[in-house]
């Protein structure tokens, strides 16, 4: 199969992901699709691992996979400690330093 | 010829026979585990058991099942629906896939083919066990959420804390394994097992790491914090019923009898024989070590039983300070003595520099472990009272002073 | 282009269309939970992308890292944070949805014509010679001798993470937490005594044993603190006075 039909699919994730971020108001599912985003980086990097006929790709895919885990786990500690203090869960409400 | 290739020939159709296979035996292990489960619990707890349904109450587990899957199904109003519904499917079908990659026989003859009962080999075959079950706690968790009431959700809460802490001290303790046999498709740990000792000999540490790990992720007493019926009601199916519920029985079931093929394979050598009984492998065309790996199965099967009859629940916080600040850590520091008497090894030194480096890893352990218990005695000390201000601060330990959050209305926990 | 349906062509024209459904429900579903569910999907539909693109070990670890541990920690986060963190889907800002779905079609279309007209060696190597040692075997050669460097950082990273979360995190406690013994000993000292050995389970005594029928103490008056203080904040309890002793109807009724 054309591999090229990955590549189309993980732009689209990719853009789905974006527009996510920008809609949603909810910080927890702005990050659900901040790693959609990061997923689709990875079906690229996966592709382009098969096309080119070695394994950079997965390799480097790998390694966005440990930044993703270290990204969410600080995240959702960033998360947990607003929630603790303003209990919302909503990226418009962590606005203290607008004012 | 390797496993893989060997299965790597199977027609269609015997897939398809082998897949049938494969189920049947998950599901009438699971009826006879629950009745080995009631009997040997009630012989524990000296009394008689099921003995009233079929010989020896032998289908008594089926004549529950019906009873369940006739029984009203309640969806409580304020569930998800979907999730609600779906929670179940998704714990109970993933249980069974695990079986896929577990050996079960070694090379024998199944309607004129030479094959093994093995549905695949996977060259990530364990790994992909790991996969498998860490989606089969999104039935456990989704269920605790979507029932949409607060004991539920606790026990899905805790489930998913569970899952998560434990199924690291699980992955850790694979990795010897892995450094051992230089695979990771169970066939391979097996075979490397047969030419060498069992695992569970030689990487004593790491069996016992998994066993206690593998309690903790089927959600079996003393750690089945999930569905504490003294605590929870009955954790994250406290609402279900009917046939849904049935569903989560069965999957713990499974789960149980998986993750005891899975130690079989990794540290009993799987379906071979016990050492010096060799000869037995080839009686029935090879069929016997089907035998040996159910007798290998039920040995971690009783060790569940046991579990369950002798010891106490654990305490949540207990609980995960077990997983994090001892299995962890241990595990951690197994995998470092493996690898690094795995280089010595392989570059050939004597047995006396491997007997001098274990030696000195132990006189290491034991300098740090009374170092550690003269520094605890240390902290046990009391608190020295320091003076106690006059104007309202902030509660500080050692500082007894106007408590401002007793005034203010009571301490935000 | 009629080509003949390889297992590969029917298995992606099944699940990728699949995968960006559930990926456009994610924006606009109300429930955190049901987009963390739907983004689960996605991630096992990707892992199947990578084990039949010949990514074996990748596959399989995305489901174990993502499937199994981010997206549990998600929704661990989010039980902890409140069952309805429900999003309203209301805009703040006006007109942001349109100027976001416009960006999106402009950058998504703009992606898609750059990757139709990129050539990127026309046709595919594949990884059959690459992998021809297994792909763990070869991801580990990569991993362990070019990529050297990037791993220790990246496990310097990863140990900073986990130390930055427990950070984050961590609730300092003021005073220390009261042991056991400790309290029993406050329960006797400070409270009545008639409350030390545990509060009174609701309904004892009473005509019912519901959970909101308060326990009967023996003169025959209800004992309020049988009753859960939340019922009793939604007023969810049931009057006691019929349950009492002088009031109890002595005639027996027909159960409904």
């Amino acid at each position: 199969m054309d591999p090229y039909n990955y590549l189309y699919l993980a732009a689209l994730l990719f853009t789905i992901g974006a527009v996510g971020v920008v809609l949603r108001r909810n910080a927890i599912v702005v990050f659900m699709c901040i790693e959609l985003m990061l997923n689709a980086g990875n079906l690229t990097l996966v592709t382009f691992s098969r096309m080119n006929g070695n394994l950079n790709g997965q390799v480097i895919a790998f390694f966005t996979m440990v930044v993703a885990a270290c990204e969410v786990v600080v995240g959702l500690a960033i998360i947990v400690a607003i929630y603790r203090s303003r209990r919302s869960a909503s990226i418009d409400d962590a606005s203290l330093l607008k004012r | 010829m390797t496993t893989a290739e060997l299965l790597g020939q199977d027609p269609v159709w015997l897939i398809v026979v082998k897949a049938v296979i494969v189920f049947a035996i998950c599901v009438v292990s699971t009826l006879l585990a629950v009745w080995t489960e009631r009997r040997v619990l009630a012989k524990m707890q000296r009394r008689t058991g099921p003995n009233r349904v079929g010989p020896f109450g032998l289908i008594q587990s089926l004549a529950d099942g019906v009873k369940l899957a006739l029984k009203e199904d309640i969806i409580p109003a304020a569930a998800d629906k979907v999730v609600f519904i779906a929670a179940p499917i998704i714990a109970t079908s993933m249980c069974f896939m695990a079986f896929a990659v577990i050996p079960m026989t070694g090379k024998v003859n199944l309607f004129g083919q030479e094959t093994a009962l093995q549905l695949t080999d996977l060259s990530v075959g364990v790994l992909y066990i790991l996969a498998v079950s860490s989606i089969g706690v999104y039935g456990i968790v989704l269920a605790g959420w979507s029932s949409g009431s607060t004991y539920p959700l606790l026990g899905g809460l805790r489930s998913s804390a569970q899952v998560v802490s434990y199924e690291i001290a699980m992955g850790l303790s694979l990795v010897a394994v892995f450094i051992y046999a230089g695979s990771m498709s169970t066939a391979e740990i097996i075979g490397s097992q047969h030419e060498n000792y069992w695992n569970a000999l030689v990487l004593f540490p790491s069996f016992v790491i998994f066993v206690i790990s593998m309690v903790g992720e089927t959600n079996r007493a003393p750690f089945d914090l999930a569905e504490a019926e003294g605590e929870l009601v009955g954790g994250f199916h406290t609402e279900y019923s009917s046939l849904k519920f049935a569903l989560f029985f069965l999957a713990e079931y499974v789960n149980i009898v998986a993750v005891s093929a899975l130690a079989t394979t990794l540290f009993l050598g799987g379906y071979h024989a016990p050492p010096g009984l060799g000869f037995t492998e080839g009686w029935l065309g090879g069929w016997f070590t089907i035998v040996w790996f159910f007798l290998k199965v039920n040995i971690f099967f009783f060790i569940f039983m046991w579990l369950r009859a002798s010891l106490p629940r654990l305490r949540y916080d207990q609980f995960m300070k077990f997983g994090w600040k001892v299995l962890i850590p241990a595990s951690l520091i197994w995998i470092l003595t493996v690898a690094t008497l795995r280089v010595i090894q392989q570059e050939g030194a004597s047995r006396t520099v491997l007997i001098a480096f274990v030696l000195g890893l132990v006189l290491i352990g034991f300098a740090i472990t009374s170092l550690f218990e003269r520094s605890k005695k240390k902290s046990e000390e009391p608190m020295t009272q320091g003076d106690a201000p006059d104007f309202p601060v902030p509660s500080l330990p050692g500082v007894s002073s106007i408590n401002v959050s007793a005034q203010t209305g009571g301490d935000r926990e | 282009m009629l080509e003949i349906a390889t297992p590969e062509t029917i298995m992606f024209w099944a699940l990728a269309p699949l995968s960006v459904i559930a990926a456009l429900g994610m924006l606009v579903v109300k429930k955190a939970v049901h987009s963390a569910i739907l983004l689960a999907f996605v991630m096992v539909t990707l892992a199947i992308f990578f084990i039949a693109q010949g990514a074996v070990f990748l596959g399989v670890v995305q489901i174990v890292v993502y499937t199994g541990a981010v997206m549990m920690l998600f929704l661990f986060i989010l039980m902890l944070v409140g069952v309805d963190s429900s999003d309203s889907l209301t805009e703040t800002i006006k007109g942001l949805r349109w100027i976001a779905i416009a960006a999106a079609l402009g950058f998504g279309g703009l992606m898609i014509a750059l990757i139709a007209r990129a050539t990127l060696g026309r046709t595919a190597i594949g990884l059959e010679i690459a992998n021809s040692d297994g792909n763990v075997e070869g991801i580990a050669m990569l991993l362990f001798s070019d990529y050297v460097l990037p791993f220790e950082v990246i496990s310097a990273l990863l140990i900073t993470a986990a130390l930055g979360a427990m950070v984050l995190a961590h609730h300092q406690r003021t005073n220390r937490r009261p042991s056991q013994r400790e309290q029993a000993i406050a329960r006797f000292r400070t409270g009545s005594l008639s409350d030390a050995a545990g509060l009174p389970g609701p309904g004892v005594y009473a005509l019912h044993n519901a959970v909101d029928v308060p326990a009967l103490l023996p003169d025959g008056t209800p004992a309020p603190t049988s009753i859960s203080a939340t019922l009793k904040a939604r007023g969810d309890v049931i009057e006691s006075a019929p349950f009492q002793l002088d009031v109890v109807d002595p005639t027996i009724k027909e159960e409904k």
